[in-house]
């Protein structure tokens, strides 16, 4: 899949802020000031540790939350505030999103065949039943699993062939951006490869963007075209998945490359990964400004931190 | 599952990688365990005679996929089987040491439970679960936690107990002890409690630790660091580790050992240079090309297709064979035993008899193995 | 390795599966053989709630004493030519009889009669010519009604009130409790803060009230027990939904566009199910309950008409003299009660699982 990085953008996220407010003085800054983009065709994938606001940034992409601030404009229209009745149809149906945990995402007192067509039934997208169901069967051999399994409930299903079912929800509607959620960490190795091959397959297939959330940087870096490192609610670092790797700025992000697990025994065992501690690394993220590496690759940081790192020596993490 | 006349077609391995002879003293034996479990929906036939060998100092890790059958083993191995799980055949022996030096065998499938539970569970075997929250009292303060496997299976005073609870926080690596033995769980980080775990784990000099799945619910940024904690403690102490996990990074950075598990039976098994670097078994290909690393760049990753097998449905043959795009005719009918490839390496698939056709490794797999091995050269000359 | 030490083991295994590979055998099996995904049916979560019941035995002998009153209340009353309003006043006080057993030397219609001066006296009410072939068999009233066929239509009225009370309180209170816990915020606080209101008001009060208003009746008895029973219920369900809608199910149906009602009775309702039977087995003994206290200090159904409360009431002031007649409809509530609370005890269980089953 090329993208055309001369075109407008699909999703266009600009100083999103969402915090929590945990009492009357206590304020989570779950996600401050965040910007990216996403263009059409393209898989962005946003990582961080758990904490880090990723989630948060999905779910207030796809308008689960409200933010507290900020502009997202999804394919021209404005999707931040309130929306009007046509726009969140857009939304509704244009935008999907493929959740974490194949057991709690999908209901289980429906059928497979329910969960799907779900979206299909709202927007009353088929006039009659039939033509429903046939769509339904459609997406269910394109997600690999047999017709048949329509009628069945998702108990009946392994994690990963319940991911299946949650991805075809998702496509039934054909949307241009799906907002994947760690929706592999909860699968296991042999299957996450299935479900991401499956990702793929339906990119090339619809041109369809995707928001990769995930904490897994190698199937990150796998599966995305640019990258955001996101860190305490900061978009730290963003690029090119190669701008990210072959020089990471940053000193969260050099940590987070360095921690990577490679299944190479003798490696592995000798690896010592950067040691990274916000408390006593004297950065104060609030105060980062998005700095120019080249290319697409931005790092938030001020004037001397900037000039500091990138007088460090190039790191490469390839093995 | 060896049997007679298969001793002819045991092959030998041309390539071992850094073989040295090896193993202490045997501390754990599993021999061709086998067990079932009544459900509502049948039975489930969830461990298919397995043998596992343990040996003081040494890391073994049991890899397998969720149903695999590797939490169940290792449930037994501790006596903690639920209580409408049927032993079929097989034996648990666990050996270990007084403190005047005698040693004692235990048949753990023999004993009570409440015979294990005050001599064995949190004694000589511990445990160390995947998530650190719920393995600890919220309601009870780190110290009195850390002390009271002390208290209750030693006897040992009050302050020898403190005493001793500071000096194992030290030893995971918590910094301020004291002021974290007066703090409770929902005061520390992911990381630090899973410390904690540890030293509770730790605290009654524990012959044998279980770690299930230690690391899953940690960020990746403290994982490495929990591992390297618990590998510096097992080489400190002398103890042996078992690992439960699937994740094949975890495995290469702690394990010396490998068994591999698939529905409820071991497919390979070797040490962990033999398993990473001349795997035998398709499983084990799949499971290890299904892992991108950083150079993975084609276009699609190698998966092991369809799903894991219901053992309440059990087929003749092997199980991994609907699966497998390596099948023979002979995988649906009879089961393979396993064939030696070295002396500590053996894998049970078909592709091993001298009758099989020569199947190689796909050659995605065979690439990255290269360019692991030649990762691994820079640090190993005897690679 | 296993086989130098299970000789006999390997030997039984050659035994089991005497299959020697052919040259065949040794060839790959087609490639396109390879089964995609092949389905991994469990069964179904209905089938195993009646497995998990029915190995139960407790539950099960609740469930067939509920089956047996039930019968027994609707049939009971035509099982002999008398009526629970018709009075014989010559008749009144008869013990029980018992064709048959009667021969026994027990329930053959005598009675020990004790006297205020500590002797005792065998009387049978029965020994005269013009009953000589009557027989009461749970004897008769102080009216000379038959004790039979009242116990059976108390039995009747009771199961009516207590289940139309709880299906009515479970059809309020399962609204009220979704509503509540599906919209959160001032919403919830109000409608808590309503409920707390409707709860402090004791039982007796309203009823007291209401029967200021209504006339006395099952009507009246069902619309006292609706005010205050619904309560336990919207409780469950706003619980139920407060854990259920933060599900990743939930968000997927919002995510695609879903309004709060396909949300909430949809999505959530069918997944409370099982609490929700659950606690409507809990309340019908409540119900049961609650109906025998108001009749029995007499807030109750009107006579003639009457209830397992009500008839209780009636024994008890005879209790001294005639205990047998309120031993009928006390072992009938005390039975009822007692299966509804083992059946209720079994479907929790049952619907939800303690035990993991590996």
């Amino acid at each position: 899949m090329t993208v055309n990085y001369e075109s407008e953008p699909l999703l266009s996220v600009s100083s999103l802020k969402q915090y929590f407010r945990v009492s009357g003085k206590f304020t989570v800054k779950a996600v401050d000031d965040v910007s990216f983009q996403i263009w059409p065709g393209e898989t962005y994938g946003l990582v961080g540790e758990s904490g880090s606001g990723k989630s948060t940034i999905g779910r207030d992409v796809i308008r689960l939350y409200d933010p507290t601030a900020g502009k997202i404009v999804f394919d021209g229209c404005d999707i931040s505030g309130k929306m009007s009745r046509s726009v969140e149809k857009k939304l509704r149906t244009e935008m999907q999103m493929i959740f974490q945990d194949p057991m709690a995402s999908l209901n289980p007192r429906k059928t497979v065949g329910d969960i799907i067509g779900e979206g299909l039934d709202i927007h009353h997208t088929y006039p009659t039943r039939e033509e429903r169901n046939e769509a339904i069967r459609q997406i269910l051999k394109k997600v690999g699993l047999s017709p048949e399994h329509a009628t069945r409930y998702p108990h009946q299903f392994s994690g990963g062939q319940r991911q299946r079912v949650g991805i075809a929800r998702a496509l039934i509607m054909n949307p241009k951006l799906i907002i994947a959620d760690e929706c592999i960490s909860a699968l296991d190795v042999s299957i996450q490869a299935q479900v991401v091959n499956l990702m793929k397959d339906i990119q090339d297939e619809t041109g369809a963007a995707y928001l990769f959330i995930a904490h897994d940087l190698s199937m990150v870096k796998y599966i995305s075209d640019r990258i955001g490192v996101l860190h305490l609610g900061h978009l730290l670092e963003t690029g090119t998945k190669d701008e990210i790797f072959d020089h990471p700025v940053h000193p969260y992000t050099r940590s987070l490359l360095s921690a990577i697990p490679s299944p190479n025994p003798v490696v592995e065992k000798r690896r010592v990964p950067e040691v990274y501690d916000y408390k006593t690394s004297r950065i104060d993220y609030a105060k980062g400004t998005p700095h120019l590496v080249e290319g697409t690759h931005y790092v938030s940081c001020t004037d001397s931190e900037f000039e500091e790192w990138m007088a460090r020596p190039r790191l490469r993490y390839d093995e | 599952m060896m049997a007679e006349e298969n001793k002819s077609s045991i092959l030998t391995s041309e390539s071992t990688i850094g073989e040295k002879p090896i193993h202490g003293e045997k501390i754990l034996n599993i021999e061709n365990l086998d067990i079932s479990f009544k459900t509502t929906a049948g039975i489930v036939h969830a461990i298919r005679g397995i043998d596992i060998d343990l040996y003081n100092n040494e890391t073994v890790a049991i890899v397998g996929e969720s149903g695999s059958g590797k939490s169940v083993t290792m449930k037994a191995a501790m006596g903690i089987l639920s209580k409408n799980a049927i032993v079929n055949s097989g034996k648990i022996e666990f050996t270990y040491r007084h403190d005047d030096g005698t040693k004692e065998t235990v048949s753990i499938l023999e004993k009570d439970k409440k015979w294990i539970r005050t001599h064995i569970n949190g004694k000589r075997i511990a445990m160390v679960f995947q998530d650190p929250m719920t393995s600890l009292d919220p309601t009870m303060n780190i110290g009195r936690q850390i002390m009271e496997g002390m208290i209750w299976h030693f006897h040992t005073p009050k302050q020898e107990a403190w005493a001793r609870a500071v000096e194992l926080l030290r030893e995971v690596g918590i910094e301020d002890p004291e002021k974290r033995m007066k703090q409770y769980p929902h005061q520390l980080s992911g990381g630090m409690r899973q410390r904690v775990v540890i030293a509770i784990a730790l605290s009654c000099n524990p012959d044998l630790l279980i770690c299930d799945e230690p690391t899953t619910a940690l960020d990746v940024t403290i994982q490495a660091r929990i591992l390297e904690l618990i590998r510096r403690i097992q080489k400190e102490r002398k103890i042996s580790v078992i690992y439960i996990t699937h994740d094949l990074g975890v495995v290469a950075k702690v394990a010396d050992f490998v068994d591999v598990m698939y529905a409820g039976k071991i497919v390979e098994k070797g040490r962990v240079n033999e398993i990473f670097y001349d795997p035998k078994h398709p499983y084990t290909w799949g499971l290890l090309s299904a892992m991108p690393d950083l150079e993975t760049d084609d276009d699609r990753l190698y998966a092991i297709p369809g799903s894991p097998p219901n053992l309440l449905h059990e087929k003749p043959g092997d199980a991994f064979a609907p699966r497998n795009r390596y099948a023979l005719v002979l995988d649906d009918k009879l089961e393979p035993p396993m064939f030696q490839v070295s002396n500590t390496h053996y894998a049970a698939t078909w592709l091993l008899d001298p009758r099989a056709p020569k199947v190689e490794m796909p050659a995605e797999l065979k690439t990255k193995i290269e360019r692991m091995k030649k990762g691994a050269l820079r640090y190993d000359s005897e690679l | 390795m296993a086989e130098t030490n299970r000789p006999a083991a390997a030997a039984a295994a050659a035994a089991a599966a005497p299959y020697v590979p052919t040259a065949e055998d040794f060839t790959f099996k087609n490639e396109s053989a390879i089964e995609i995904d092949s389905n991994f049916a469990s069964q179904s979560f209905w089938k195993d709630v009646r497995i998990r019941f029915r190995r139960k035995k407790s539950a099960v002998a609740g469930l067939i004493f509920v089956i047996i009153l039930t019968l027994m209340a609707i049939f009971g009353p035509w099982m002999n030519s008398y009526s629970y309003y018709k009075q014989d006043l010559t008749a009144a006080n008869l013990a029980p009889r018992i064709p048959g057993i009667e021969r026994l030397g027990i329930f053959d219609g005598s009675e020990t009669m004790h006297t205020t001066s500590g002797g005792a006296t065998v009387v049978n009410g029965y020994d005269t010519d013009a009953r000589r072939n009557t027989y009461y068999w749970f004897g008769t009233d102080r009216y000379g009604r038959d004790i039979w066929t009242r116990t059976w239509s108390g039995t009747r009225v009771s199961l009516i009130i207590a289940v139309v009370a709880t299906i009515i309180d479970m059809v309020i209170g399962l609204s009220y409790g979704l509503i509540s816990g599906y919209f959160g915020g001032k919403v919830d606080i109000i409608m808590q803060r309503i409920l707390e209101v409707a709860n402090g008001i004791p039982r007796l009060v309203i009823v007291t009230l209401l029967l200021l208003i209504l006339k006395p009746g099952m009507l009246t008895i069902i619309v006292a027990l609706m005010l205050t029973e619904w309560v336990g219920m919207s409780r469950i369900a706003r619980a139920e939904m407060l854990k259920l809608k933060e599900q990743e199910f939930v968000q997927a149906s919002r995510t695609l566009g879903a309004g709060s009602l396909h949300i909430i009775f949809r999505e959530i309702l069918p997944n409370i199910i099982g609490p929700v039977i659950t606690q409507v087995m809990f309340s019908i003994p409540t119900a049961i309950f609650t109906e025998a206290f108001l009749s029995f200090v007499g807030l109750g159904i009107p006579v003639p008409q009457c209830s397992l409360g009500s008839l209780i009431s009636d024994g008890y002031n005879s209790f001294t003299t005639h205990p047998y007649q309120i031993i009928p409809p006390i072992i009938v509530m005390a039975l009822l009660m007692l299966s509804f609370n083992l059946i209720a005890d079994g479907l929790r269980e049952a619907l939800d699982p303690k035990m993991k089953e590996m």
